[in-house]
């Protein structure tokens, strides 16, 4: 077929001009002005969301340990615990070996007071709630503490290690501290409970049953400088303060319907607490515990309601996470710092997720998201102590991008 | 479409200086051309004219990010976006769908179809009465100029299916116009 009839419709087509329709020149207009409004909105709402994650995130980066708090020891051979060595402070004495009291830590019924005796040196007490336990020795012995089970005489030093007749822990309860979190949990306050058992002391406050930590041991304290005037004896505490998680991940869902989305996905959290174990007017250890998680999330996503470039939502969903890597920081005062890699528990965690939504799609093939919502964390019996462990009910926000293919 | 190029030349200017007189410009010297390539693409008035509206929206949009690179280099860039929409929009409401249709193929070694005798409004009028799919390729082909390997690749279809689709719009076309020659 001679093909000269397309040549002459392609040249009259070139040249086709249509009369616009009525009205578009004002409704280009006002489509150019509302979009370019959406893009600012949006591109605002970009810059606010990324400077809140870098603004909560960044402190967790560049934060350390504080060191402005000066330790009083210097611990050099934390592995033998057995080591009957005098921790000196210029001047001063080990009044017990850093084993002694590390052993003591978490023992319920055990006090640590000071005897104001003016005519004998330095003397410190370890008692049970049945009278004095343990005496240490006077200064200028420098021996070792030795256990008193009930009788004022002591025992060979190298029963130090069991006190298992105390019932009693005189100290203050521990105290978790955490903060909101960013990127996905945030702790609700006074929810999950500071507690962990319902023991008492002899005052009838209620205290935690401190646990040994699963991979380090509690070797690093050593008292010397015990108040030896009329002040009161301060407290021993543990301090946990469980920094913001952060949580990175990556998502699949699938469209089952005409408002129901299944999804799956991998997402990766970093949990950091920083501890502190002492004497609320000085610390005697310091300690920064790292957590990595690795989880793989299934959530149901409903979409019952989209209003333009807008959809609002709701979803539900379980994760399964493990940890996949733990370590423990410990830092003295010699700045020659122990670090304990490897944990000795990796254990699973699993929990319960609601959140409520709103979507924005940018354009046709990508939208940004932003999610706030509730997770339960399930016991799961380790011995770690995190934010999930102590916020076991924590309020979270997600932000991010999804992309349709 | 014949712009004079020193008209064009005085826009490309005005969208340095002046974006707001320069789209109200580009908006008088070029709304009929729009519209036409849309209605050789879309064959609903509603459908022409949402479209219109996209693609003059884009161009508002991105004027400032055009270089006037010589004669004709305004128009062609209008051209694309237009065509683009037009494309984007049957792609999005599903209307590109390239299979066989009701219409009963004719013999391709026919006479070729009178088109002198034809208006550009009436031949318009032809081309939009053939299905999206045809229609489409033929608009690709014949008048855009471009080759089957690029429409297959603008409409994810295999090279041998543009050729197929545009032999068939253009034999469809020609017995459409050969029977409103009769009947006119």
């Amino acid at each position: 077929m001679d093909d000269k009839w397309i040549d002459n419709i392609r040249d009259k087509m070139a040249d086709y001009d249509v009369v616009p329709p009525d009205g578009l020149l004002d409704a280009v207009r006002n489509d150019v002005r509302s979009r370019m409004r959406r893009k600012r909105f949006i591109w605002w709402s970009v810059a606010a969301s990324i400077a809140l994650l870098v603004g909560l995130f960044v402190p967790i980066l560049f934060d350390k340990v504080d060191d402005s708090i000066p330790l009083l020891v210097d611990v050099s051979d934390l592995d033998k615990h057995r080591k009957k060595e005098a921790f000196r402070r210029p001047a001063e004495k080990a009044l017990f070996s850093a084993t002694t009291i590390s052993k003591h830590i978490g023992s319920p019924g055990v006090s640590v007071s000071a005897m104001n005796d003016p005519n004998s040196s330095s003397q410190l007490v370890i008692e049970d709630s049945q009278g004095k336990f343990e005496k240490s020795p006077e200064v200028e012995d420098n021996l070792d503490a030795k256990p008193n089970r009930g009788s004022s005489s002591s025992s060979d030093a190298n029963d130090v290690d069991t006190f298992s007749d105390v019932n009693t822990f005189s100290k203050e309860k521990s105290v978790s501290k955490s903060s909101l979190s960013v990127g996905v949990s945030a702790s609700a306050n006074g929810l999950g409970g500071l507690l962990n058992s319902e023991d008492k002391d002899i005052g009838g406050n209620a205290i935690t049953s401190s646990t040994q930590m699963p991979f380090t041991r509690m070797g690093g304290g050593v008292l010397t400088d015990a108040p030896l005037d009329d002040k009161p004896i301060p407290s021993f505490v543990e301090i946990f303060d469980h920094k913001i998680p952060v949580r990175f991940s990556i998502d699949f869902s699938w469209h089952v319907g005409h408002h129901l989305n299944i999804g799956t996905g991998l997402c990766y959290s970093y949990l950091r607490s920083d501890i502190m174990y002492g004497y609320s007017d000085f610390p005697l250890l310091k300690a920064s515990q790292n957590l990595h998680f690795i989880g793989v999330p299934v959530n149901v996503r409903y979409t019952p309601w989209r209003y333009r470039k807008f959809a609002f939502y709701t979803s539900v969903g379980f994760m399964a996470e493990k940890c996949i890597w733990g370590e423990i920081k410990e830092e003295y005062q010699s700045n020659s710092g122990y670090t304990y890699e490897g944990s000795d528990e990796r254990p699973f965690q699993f929990s319960f997720n609601a959140a409520a939504g709103i979507q924005c799609n940018l354009t046709h093939k990508c939208a940004v998201f932003i999610e706030p919502g509730v997770g339960m964390y399930i016991k799961n019996g380790s011995r770690l102590r995190s934010i999930y462990s102590e916020r076991p009910l924590t309020f979270n926000i997600n932000v991010g991008f999804r992309f349709g293919y | 479409m014949a712009v004079n190029s020193d008209k064009e030349r005085d826009i490309a200017f005005l969208i340095k200086k002046n974006k707001e007189l320069a789209t109200k410009e580009i908006y008088s010297v070029y709304a009929g051309y729009v519209v036409g390539i849309c209605s050789r693409y879309l064959s609903s008035d509603d459908d022409i004219k949402d479209v219109a509206q996209d693609s003059f929206v884009k161009i508002f949009i991105s004027v400032g990010s055009f270089r006037y690179s010589g004669a004709g280099s305004l128009t062609s860039w209008i051209g694309r976006v237009t065509v683009n929409c037009a494309l984007n929009y049957l792609r999005d409401n599903n209307r590109l769908r390239f299979t066989s249709t009701q219409f009963e193929i004719p013999d391709l070694e026919e006479e070729p179809p009178d088109t002198e005798c034809l208006s550009s409004d009436e031949l318009a009028a032809l081309i939009r009465a053939l299905p999206d799919g045809y229609r489409t390729v033929f608009n690709l082909y014949a008048i855009e100029g471009k080759k089957h390997k690029e429409i297959a690749k603008i409409l994810g279809i295999k090279e041998n299916s543009s050729a197929s689709q545009y032999l068939r719009a253009k034999a469809i076309l020609a017995m459409k116009i050969k029977e409103y020659i009769n009947n006119k």
